[in-house]
């Protein structure tokens, strides 16, 4: 299959993925308001927007396996950064929130950080190795 | 690594695209290549020289030291 295809096709089912992603956010937030659950059903509501995402996961570990073996290792060195900024970032805040009082982090925000922050540094690296 | 894909790229009139999509890789990897910054393994080595029907000897060459050093 032609790489553009292949582009194409990864793009459709990432796009596909985040679609779903924000209609099962929609879902919750009007069945949180409109319905009478049980404990175990808001559970079950609150954590079906974690579906898409891990098939917006599986989508993406399948294009990483298609790759060159170049952009395989820009792709693995990019998130060698972004795993190193997070566990530094979230050391430094643990250390400073043992000595100080420190404004709460909304956890459901790592996720999306981390793999918004892996593509940013990807592009950095093409760049930097393409200037 | 140094290499004479460059040179022989110009004598086939091809760009880089052309040599990545022949190949199977991305215009990255070509460039990345071509410009030293990746060492490409045995396999990509062997392709990118049966592209130019040569063998890869004659066209990857190791740095001499001095450039090591540099």
């Amino acid at each position: 299959m032609e790489k553009s295809k292949q582009e194409t096709l990864f793009l459709k089912r990432f796009m596909s993925a985040m679609v779903l992603f924000l209609i099962l956010i929609a879902v919750q937030t009007f069945s949180f308001e409109l319905l009478d659950m049980s404990n175990w059903q808001k559970v079950v509501v609150t954590l079906l927007p974690v579906l898409p995402l891990i098939w917006a996961f599986l989508i993406y570990r399948a294009k990483y396996r298609a790759l060159d073996e170049y952009m395989k290792a820009l792709t693995g060195e990019a998130f060698l950064w972004m795993i190193g900024l997070l566990c530094f970032s979230s050391f430094i805040y643990g250390m400073l929130a043992m000595k100080f009082l420190m404004p709460p982090v909304e956890l459901a925000l790592v996720m999306p950080v981390v793999f918004g922050g892996h593509g940013l540094i990807l592009q950095l690296l093409i760049w930097k190795d393409n200037e | 690594m140094n290499n004479r894909i460059k040179v022989l790229r110009a004598e086939q009139d091809w760009s880089q695209q052309t040599l990545a999509e022949r190949i199977g890789v991305s215009r990255q990897a070509i460039n990345a290549v071509e410009r030293g910054k990746h060492d490409p393994s045995l396999q990509l080595a062997f392709d990118i020289a049966n592209q130019f029907n040569q063998r890869i000897e004659e066209i990857f060459f190791p740095e001499t030291k001095s450039e090591l050093e540099d």
